[in-house]
């Protein structure tokens, strides 16, 4: 962070899935900073909600929520043609490496854990991006 | 089939077998006994004995005979010789002196007529000196019963009484006895007793001349009954019968003068008279019948002559032998049933001695059919023969063993079956209580999981806003500020390590940390880790040295992270609790399977009295929460090796520094493994 060189995410636009508010406006800041356009949505059945306004190019997907949670709300995605193909990055307090395991093997495509880094919370979502494959 | 087959094939008692061997040989016994003394030598002994004793009887008898005869007839030769009664003669022959034969005769007649009458004669004759004579010959002679003497002629000169004629001159015994010659009759009746009586009639001699005779009537059962003929009666018969075969003196008077036909026999046999003693019975018809045994013996009497020629007379006996052999048949029966009763006696004897031998032995059977039947408690109480005793004896060293080892039995079968329920119970137990504690893990585990989830959350919002702050991306701090919100980031940090060792130490603690055993590059991993808190010792001013051991393998199997743990944990510790000076981190290869990591630092050091504890869990010395401790960093550290089957050792001093050396097990593997590694998902 020496250097200001800042990622610049401007076309971007990220739907933030979070039950704590304080943890959606940290993220929300951050994303913000580089340049990214945020949604928030205060649960699964919210995000959804939001969906039929909004095309995101990634959803973060906090996994325990009141009223629909990250999984629930990650089977409706994938199970949808439209949401299908929209990457998915879980960022969860759940910070065991069973945890992590689980997840990725559940199809999400990326991973991070709670509390996450705010300076390098940008490019490890954009890492995340970059490998998966249809997102190119 | 035998008898020692059946002994053997049979499940006779003691008893029955005695009596099934004694009792054939005793019914032998028995048989045999009997037949001896039907044909045994006491059978003929006792017949020789009896033929002996009949010959005797006989010789005696007629030795006897002969002289009890010859006393009778010379008591009548005596009373002949009597002076009065020859005188009667002789005065009576006198009236017929002179007179011719014809004269003679007239006179007798004449004589004959007046003792007919009754007259003076007859008077005279019974009163006169020489009937009186007579009359005591009677009286002293018992068995005469008349006695008669008459004169020359024939005409009778004295008489012992009763009714007679007077002339004899015709009678056979006056023929024969004036001739000189002894006269002996056949047994006759007596004319009014019918008793059988014979004649005797003898010569009177006076001077050498004969003056008359002498006839007495003898009742031949009298000299039977004096002679002892009739003591046979009964069991045979005793006769005396004379030359001519004929029975003359015999116990039955019916068949006295009776010509006795086996006596004629042994007559004939003998040449014509029977001279010799014996019981030569051949030819008789008597030895036909076998149970009379007949012997004879002859009369012999040398007085008896010249009067009597008794020889030729025999004295013939007669035993019914049957009736002898009766008792001796009798004896033989009482025998047999002696015999029979003896057997029986011994037989039942046997039986005794067999139950009485054989008591003791069922005694013992009952006790120990009772000891068989369960009742291990059961002794025997060994009585009687030494034998038995000897066998109760070891049946009670038997069955003591045998109580005592079923009572151990017992006692083990109790125990094992206590032990078993012990075991059954304990392993309930120990089910229920794994699962009660499994589930206590599990919920151990996810309140850890939820800990750890719920205290990240707000950490995330807390280092968050820090960072946007510090990181300048929601406008500037002063300098003040600035050092707050790192203070803040600092202590959020060092939560967010508590809880990361935490829960690591709460998953090893539950076993729910699973070694994942992959082949890895160690080297890699060592560089790793070593480049990752190089920039924190360069902060700190430290200088970190690395030194690889060149034989060190690249590929090993093995946990990647936990080696990775252990590596990051034992380093930072150092540059923790080291201020200025030098880390070294130091691998070795020991052995082909164990390989040392040594991190050596300069820093504050342990005091040994720490040095035992500060692989415990919080027990971090002093100042370690200041340099950013957890105080479970060495524990999991410990923990993490000994999973690994590793071992740690620390050496310390204080204020030049400590050396945490850990060893810890390799496996090598080969190139392929190396590159799927390389390859694989394990770099994830």
């Amino acid at each position: 962070m020496t250097t200001k060189q800042v990622l610049n995410v401007t076309d971007w636009i990220v739907l933030v899935v979070d039950d704590m508010p304080d943890n959606l406006v940290v993220a929300q800041l951050a994303l913000k900073y580089h340049g990214a356009q945020v949604f928030t949505a205060t649960n699964g059945q919210e995000g959804l909600d939001l969906l039929q306004q909004v095309q995101p190019t990634v959803i973060l997907l906090d996994i325990r929520m009141p009223t629909m949670d990250g999984w629930q709300m990650f089977e409706i995605l994938r199970g949808s043609p439209e949401t299908r193909d929209i990457p998915v990055i879980a960022v969860t307090a759940y910070a065991m490496d069973t945890d992590k395991e689980r997840i990725l093997a559940a199809g999400f495509d990326g991973y991070l854990a709670k509390p996450f880094n705010v300076v390098t919370f940008v490019s490890e979502i954009a890492d995340a991006l970059s490998s998966v494959p249809h997102s190119g | 089939m035998n008898l020692p087959a059946l002994l053997q094939t049979n499940r006779w008692s003691i008893s029955t077998r005695f009596l099934a061997v004694i009792a054939p040989v005793l019914v032998i016994i028995g048989i045999l006994t009997s037949l001896w003394s039907f044909v045994g030598p006491t059978t003929q002994l006792y017949r020789q004995q009896i033929v002996d004793q009949t010959t005797q009887l006989s010789n005696l008898g007629g030795q006897k005979a002969g002289i009890f005869l010859a006393y009778k007839l010379n008591a009548l030769r005596e009373m002949s010789a009597d002076s009065a009664i020859a005188a009667a003669a002789v005065a009576s022959n006198a009236g017929y002196a002179g007179l011719s034969e014809a004269e003679a005769t007239a006179r007798l007649n004449e004589r004959e007529a007046e003792w007919e009458r009754g007259g003076a004669l007859l008077n005279s004759v019974r009163n006169n000196p020489a009937s009186v004579r007579l009359q005591g010959f009677l009286e002293s002679n018992p068995g005469y019963t008349e006695v008669l003497v008459t004169d020359r002629y024939g005409g009778v000169v004295a008489t012992s009484g009763g009714e007679q004629d007077y002339i004899d001159s015709d009678e056979a015994w006056f023929m024969e006895a004036i001739t000189g010659v002894a006269y002996l009759s056949a047994p006759e009746p007596h004319e009014i007793t019918g008793e059988p009586m014979i004649a005797i009639g003898l010569p009177i001699v006076s001077n050498g001349e004969i003056v008359g005779a002498i006839q007495a009537s003898y009742a031949i059962m009298a000299l039977a009954d004096q002679l002892g003929v009739p003591q046979l009666r009964g069991f045979g018969i005793q006769r005396i019968i004379d030359p001519e075969g004929k029975i003359i003196v015999s116990p039955l008077p019916e068949e006295l003068d009776q010509v006795y036909a086996p006596a004629l026999a042994v007559m004939e046999a003998q040449g014509g008279a029977i001279t010799e003693a014996g019981a030569n019975l051949e030819g008789t018809g008597l030895s036909d019948n076998r149970s009379v045994v007949a012997s004879y013996g002859a009369v012999v009497s040398e007085g008896l002559a010249p009067l009597i020629d008794a020889e030729g007379l025999v004295w013939w006996v007669e035993v019914d032998s049957s009736l002898y052999f009766g008792p001796l048949n009798q004896n033989r029966t009482s025998s047999v049933v002696s015999t029979v009763g003896a057997m029986l006696v011994l037989l039942m004897l046997v039986l005794f001695v067999a139950r009485y031998a054989t008591r003791d032995v069922y005694l013992l059977v009952r006790d120990v059919e009772a000891f068989a039947k369960g009742d291990l408690s059961k002794r025997v109480s060994p009585k009687g023969s030494r034998e038995v005793q000897d066998l109760g004896t070891a049946f009670n060293g038997m069955a003591e063993q045998i109580e005592t080892d079923f009572h151990k039995l017992q006692e083990s079968e109790h125990l094992s079956r206590v032990q078993n329920e012990t075991l059954i119970k304990g392993n309930r137990e120990l089910a229920i209580a794994r699962r009660q504690a499994e589930a206590a893990n599990k919920l151990k585990s996810q309140f850890l999981a939820t800990m750890s989830h719920e205290l990240r959350t707000p950490l995330n919002a807390i280092i968050g806003y820090t960072q946007l702050q510090l990181a300048g991306m929601v406008g500037d701090l002063n300098d003040e500020l600035r050092g707050f919100q790192e203070r803040i980031f600092v202590n959020a940090q060092h939560l967010l390590h508590l809880i990361n060792d935490v829960l690591d130490l709460s998953k090893i603690e539950s076993g729910r940390l699973d070694l994942i055993e992959r082949p890895y590059n160690l080297r890699d991993c060592i560089d790793e880790v070593f480049t990752q808190n190089r920039v924190l010792a360069e902060n700190k001013g430290l200088k970190l040295n690395l030194k690889v051991d060149e034989r060190l393998p690249e590929i090993v199997i093995g946990d990647r992270g936990r080696v990775k743990q252990v590596l990051i944990n034992l380093l930072s510790n150092s540059i923790k609790f080291t201020d200025a000076g030098t880390i070294t981190v130091e691998t070795t290869l020991q052995d082909n399977n164990t390989w040392r990591l040594a991190v050596t630092d300069t820093g504050i050091g342990i005091p040994s009295h720490l040095q035992q504890t500060i692989f415990d869990e919080f027990r971090q010395a002093d100042e370690g929460f200041e340099r950013g401790g957890t105080g479970l960093g060495l524990a999991i550290v410990r923990r993490l090796v000994l999973m690994m089957d590793g071992s740690i050792r620390l050496s310390s001093e204080v204020g030049t520094g400590s050396t945490f050396a850990v060893t810890l097990p390799m496996v090598q593997t080969a190139l392929e493994d190396a590159e799927w590694a390389t390859n694989g998902v394990v770099e994830a």
